[in-house]
């Protein structure tokens, strides 16, 4: 019952990483493909965190007895 | 002093937040909900300790054991309320995070009605 740490690390880094690619993109006038690099570090990073909310509510409902 | 590396590892990640939070808010969020999570998974074990130890003594007193899984269940779901509705919070959404309290204590109320029922019942059979 325990997560591995270095995911922070891993979100982190992709949410820079979408960060300067959308402004990388913005500023070169191509405002559709920012869009879709935001739309896909976005579902990349929710279906990672989607994976550890599952633990999480895992353990509360063993922790708490539901 | 087992404190120190939670407290540390929590300052370190709100920088990170704040960096993600005025060019990438979404990510922020996200983040945070990560980071939360880990925090919860750190002492996670010491809480299983305190539900064990309540739920032997408990169980060696007379106090129904029934009555404790309903208390542990609604403790349960303030908590996963209460992080919920500060996600909601911290991304600026205080209506959203209104309505997800307002669920959390509609479900804790229907979880609470067969105590206070029993409570009821006790006190207007103790009444002659």
């Amino acid at each position: 019952m325990s997560i591995d740490y270095g995911i922070i690390l891993q979100v982190a880094a992709l949410g820079f990483l979408v960060a300067m690619l959308y402004t990388i993109f913005k500023k070169n006038d191509r405002e559709e493909y920012a869009y879709v690099v935001m739309l896909l570090g976005v579902m990349v990073v929710m279906f990672k965190v989607i994976n550890v909310i599952n633990e999480l509510f895992a353990a509360i409902r063993t922790m708490f007895r539901f | 002093m087992e404190i120190v590396p939670i407290v540390v590892f929590a300052i370190a990640s709100t920088i990170l937040v704040l960096i993600l939070r005025d060019s990438r808010p979404e990510m922020a969020v996200l983040l945070s909900i990560l980071v939360g999570a880990a925090l919860f998974f750190s002492v996670v074990s010491k809480i299983g300790i305190v539900v064990t130890t309540l739920s032997s003594i408990a169980s060696k007193s007379d106090v129904g054991t029934l009555h404790l899984s309903t208390l542990l269940k609604i403790v349960g779901v303030a908590y996963i309320t209460e992080f919920g509705a500060q996600v909601c919070r911290d991304a600026n959404e205080g209506a959203i995070a209104n309505k997800v309290e307002l669920a959390g204590k509609v479900i804790i109320m229907v979880l609470a009605v067969p105590i206070v029922l029993v409570i009821l019942d006790t006190i207007l059979r103790l009444l002659p």
